[in-house]
């Protein structure tokens, strides 16, 4: 018994290892537990849109850091946010002092795009970005637990400060280095005399700061000038205009603090000249966009100003005795409702000015002195005079595309061009004065008729550009063009300005198309009829409503029948997809549903907008009774045993508002399907439900699960055909027999 | 059936009186008058269960990784979040059998050994009944593993979201494993004993 007894309490000793054993298991899922919690972090936000509390991460470069404890108002400044940050144990390091935060969060910006997109889903973090990139050195740093975030991400790269006296530039203008751009001004500031800019050099580019590197001013030609020489992509319009930095370095010796910014002093070679005129001239001498010459010394004697140039060196054999120079005015822009026209003779000289010339003839070059006149357009009509053109008047009462050298145009061959228009208040019209070349004139009589080409007849899609304009020139421009009867000049000067369908007007109808917003539609807008243009609209009328009058060919009256209606294809983007793409650079279209029986309608009105391509296909059409929407839309596909066999045409409320109804359209091959007792059941939307009884999944197809779908089951003992127009209930969840089903129905090929 | 006096033993197989305290002359089956070690054993699970409790409660249960970032859930965590999605049913079930039952035992077991130590007293009547109660739901507490078993197995789609078991997983395994056993080795007839 003792020894029984003995025996039974060694064992027994066994036992007491059981709760010693899960103490230490215990401990050591613990340990690790709280290992990784590691350093408590407090930072002040100035918003925290999207930022869960417990779930927004902490991130370094994509790598979760730690989470979000808690988000607390500031108490010290009631607009500030206090978040605190849980690291975890092992990334410790990196929140020292002297590491960043700042908020990621969904940004959508002109100039960079939609950045950041997987926010959306996932929610705002914090990007956090420690002073080192190095663990060794990152553990010597002192601690810190309080920071700022940053408003915006921090600048990736080293600062540097370049001083001048004089020379101005904007935050922002970029510093290049053989073309690329390595940097960017990202402050400035004044002091005792000097601009100080705070320059910020791009990390991967820090080499280039050393002893020696110059910075050198580029103004905007200078600038534009490298930018031919090397490929490069325009950061901005504003850097052309304001210029840029450049850099130059041999990448001997230490970085400076400080640089002075470097202007190199021109040595300037050229034949001087001097030009008079009544004010003082533009700096720079531009011929045909480049700069070749500038203004050395201007000076006054006797009322006039003695303005001294030089032309550089090369340029030298373009001037002559005969140059004629002009003063180059800034941007001459001039822009009308269908056509929008900028001439930019440089962009330096967009902004100043500048004086250019034209050489007609090759002689000598020993003159000293030259006139200069007002513009191109008195050096032109003073040309003209001297070539012996003939010019008349056309009147017209709007002006469209025309401008000064707009094309007249006999046949294909240039006859002359517009040399100005002005609006006569007297007549109400507006008089455009155009000369005609000498061997044209003998044309001009009274039975010749003026008449405008639109420079905007083109046909062009997204499958591409159909020209049917003669020359590119008019394509762009516009021309006026002449037809004559007799072959003698007479002394008529004045003429009426036609449109080109004038002299075609009998060939054609009009509709009118009246809504109560443009929809997107503008002169020039396609009527189509099955992706076949028939006509464009022509003029639109704005009173109570707007009025579109389109032009279509005669031959196609027929298809305007009394049932005949009328939609508009304009630009949609959403879930669904993108549709009619087109329309943002060319308008709505005008698509035609034509029914050609009853006589002809004259006023239509759009139809719902953005019917589906189905509407004039033939098929089954099947009305469902729904109590919502529930996650359906128009488009929405109609599955059978997960085939689509068509989609949704129109949903709305039903007259009583009580439910809805979804109007479906079915294949025409897929019509047997349908059913007098088919049952129609959502299948959209993605469930996925845990709970004690079961995990039910329940997806559809990736399409539907985006889009919402319905899904037709016909029971074994399939029931009549159907009818167009026949009603069914849609039922929200499907039952579990339906999906035994498996009727034999003959499918149409 | 108390039969310390006249030095006879129930026999739990074949439902027969002995004589002996070694083995059964009939079956074979070892027999005693009172488990041994009885109270020893159900301390030290009770104990053991009691340790487990902890880690149980502060790991994470299971992580969801939704677009390849961690949101991970303790028990508790995971009762908000069936709370906050609406599963009201769901969150009360998982409440009860992964809160409220093991710490329930826990007690539950702690009181028998009180009074299995005093002996019979006013309480034995109610002490034999929550004996009886503990041993009822010592099975239906896994209830916790199997839900994360389950999440774990269906909702894999990749980098658009899935879940991973977590840490807990083991010490509430454990908690629940130890509660059956502290239970298994309690002998009921102790609370019934005069001393």
């Amino acid at each position: 018994m003792k020894q029984a007894i003995k025996k039974k309490k060694s064992i027994i000793f066994i036992y007491w290892i059981i709760p010693i054993v899960a103490m230490i298991i215990a401990i050591i899922m613990l340990k690790d537990k709280y290992e990784t919690k590691g350093k408590q972090v407090t930072i002040i936000l100035n918003n925290v849109d999207g930022l869960n509390i417990k779930k927004s991460p902490v991130m370094f470069n994509g790598v979760k850091v730690g989470n979000i404890e808690d988000i607390k108002i500031d108490e010290n400044n009631l607009n500030h946010f206090k978040a605190y940050l849980s690291m975890y144990k092992k990334y410790d390091y990196l929140v020292k002092k002297g590491t960043k935060f700042w908020k990621v969060s969904p940004e959508i910006s002109l100039n960079k795009g939609i950045k950041n997109l997987g926010t959306i889903i996932t929610g705002s973090y914090i990007e956090i970005l420690p002073p080192k990139l190095e663990k060794k050195e990152l553990i010597k740093l002192p601690n810190q637990y309080n920071f700022i975030a940053l408003d915006t991400p921090p600048l990736n790269g080293i600062i540097t400060t370049i001083k001048t006296k004089n020379s101005s530039f904007s935050i922002g203008t970029i510093l290049v280095y053989k073309g690329i751009q390595v940097g960017e001004i990202i402050d400035k500031n004044l002091n005792d005399d000097y601009i100080y800019y705070k320059v910020l050099i791009y990390n991967k580019y820090q080499n280039l700061l050393s002893q020696d590197t110059k910075f050198i001013p580029l103004n905007s030609l200078e600038f534009q000038a490298s930018l031919k020489d090397i490929k490069f992509t325009i950061p901005s319009l504003k850097n052309l205009i304001t210029g840029a930095i450049k850099i130059e370095t041999n990448k001997i010796g230490k970085p400076k603090k400080e640089y002075s910014l470097f202007i190199p002093k021109k040595i300037l070679k050229g034949y001087k000249f001097t030009i008079i005129s009544d004010n003082k001239l533009p700096s720079s001498l531009v011929y045909k966009g480049f700069k070749v010459g500038e203004l050395l010394t201007s000076e006054l004697i006797k009322n006039k100003i003695y303005n001294h140039y030089i032309i550089y060196d090369k340029y030298q054999n373009l001037i002559n005795n005969s140059t004629l120079f002009y003063k180059l005015n800034a941007v001459e822009l001039k822009a009308s409702l269908n056509n929008f026209s900028l001439q930019i003779p440089d962009l330096k000289s967009a902004v100043l000015g500048g004086v250019s010339f034209i050489t007609p003839k090759k002689i000598a070059l020993n003159k000293k002195e030259f006139k200069v006149f007002e513009s191109k357009n008195s050096l032109d009509e003073y040309l003209y005079k001297r070539s012996g053109a003939k010019i008349v008047t056309l009147l017209t009462k709007d002006l469209k595309f025309i401008k000064k050298d707009t094309l007249i145009t006999y046949k294909g061959l240039t006859a002359g061009k517009v040399i100005n228009y002005k609006y006569n208040p007297k007549t109400n019209y507006i008089e455009v004065k155009i000369r005609i070349k000498k061997p044209f004139i003998k044309l001009i009589n009274k039975t010749t008729k003026f008449y405008t080409k639109s420079g905007v007849n083109i046909k062009a899609g997204l499958n591409g550009v159909n020209i049917q304009t003669p020359s590119v020139n008019s394509l762009v421009n516009g021309e006026i063009s002449f037809i004559t009867k007799e072959n003698k000049s007479d002394n008529t000067k004045k003429f009426t300005l036609l449109n080109q369908s004038d002299l075609t007007k009998n060939n054609y109808f009009t509709i009118n198309l009246i809504m109560n917003k443009t929809n997107g539609v503008k002169v020039g807008s396609k009527l189509k009829y099955k992706d076949f243009t028939l006509g464009s609209v022509e003029n639109m009328i704005f009173d109570k409503n707007i009025t579109a009058i389109i032009k279509i060919n005669k031959k196609y009256k027929y298809l305007f029948g009394k049932n005949s209606k009328l939609y508009l294809e304009t630009f949609q983007a959403g879930l669904n997809g993108i549709k009619n793409t087109y329309s943002i650079v060319f308008g709505s279209n005008i698509v035609l549903i034509a029914n050609k029986n009853n006589g002809f309608k004259h006023n239509f009105t759009p139809d719902s907008i953005n019917p589906i391509n189905s509407y004039y296909q033939k098929g089954l059409r099947i009305v469902l009774r729904a109590n919502s929407k529930a996650g359906l839309n128009v488009n929405s596909a109609v599955y059978y045993r997960k085939v689509k066999i068509g989609h949704i045409e129109k949903i709305k409320l039903s007259n009583t508002a009580q439910n809805v109804e979804i109007f479906l359209f079915i294949k025409p091959k897929y019509k047997n399907i349908i059913r007098t007792n088919s049952k129609f059941f959502n299948t959209g939307v993605l469930a996925i439900k845990a709970n004690l009884l079961g995990i039910k999944i329940k997806t559809g197809t990736l399409e539907s699960i985006i889009k919402g779908g319905v899904e037709v089951i016909t029971p074994n003992k399939a029931g009549q055909k159907v009818e167009n127009g026949a009603v069914f209930k849609l039922y929200d969840k499907p039952k579990e027999e339906w999906f035994e089903y498996k009727p034999k129905l003959r499918v149409g090929i | 059936m108390r039969t310390k006096e006249n030095n006879q033993i129930f026999c739990d197989v074949c439902a027969t009186l002995q004589s002996t305290r070694k083995k059964c002359k009939i079956c074979g089956n070892r027999i005693y008058a009172r488990k041994p070690y009885s109270l020893l054993k159900t301390l030290l699970y009770t104990l053991s269960a009691f340790i487990m409790l902890i880690p149980a409660n502060l790991l994470d249960m299971m992580s969801s990784i939704k677009l390849t970032v961690e949101y991970p859930q303790t028990i508790l965590g995971g009762i908000m979040w069936f709370y906050e999605e609406g599963d009201y049913f769901l969150a009360f079930i998982v409440f009860f059998a992964s809160i409220f039952i093991p710490i329930f035992k826990i007690l539950a077991l702690i009181w028998l050994l009180i009074m299995a130590k005093i002996g019979k007293n006013r309480f034995s009547y109610f002490s034999t009944k929550l004996y009886k109660i503990i041993e009822f739901i010592g099975k239906y507490s896994m209830l916790d593993i199997f839900v994360v078993t389950i999440m774990t197995g269906f909702m894999q789609f990749g980098n658009l979201i899935h879940i991973e078991a977590g840490g807990a997983v083991i010490p509430f395994a454990l908690v629940i494993i130890f509660t059956m056993l502290a239970t298994q080795n309690f002998d009921t007839k102790l609370l019934w004993d005069e001393k």
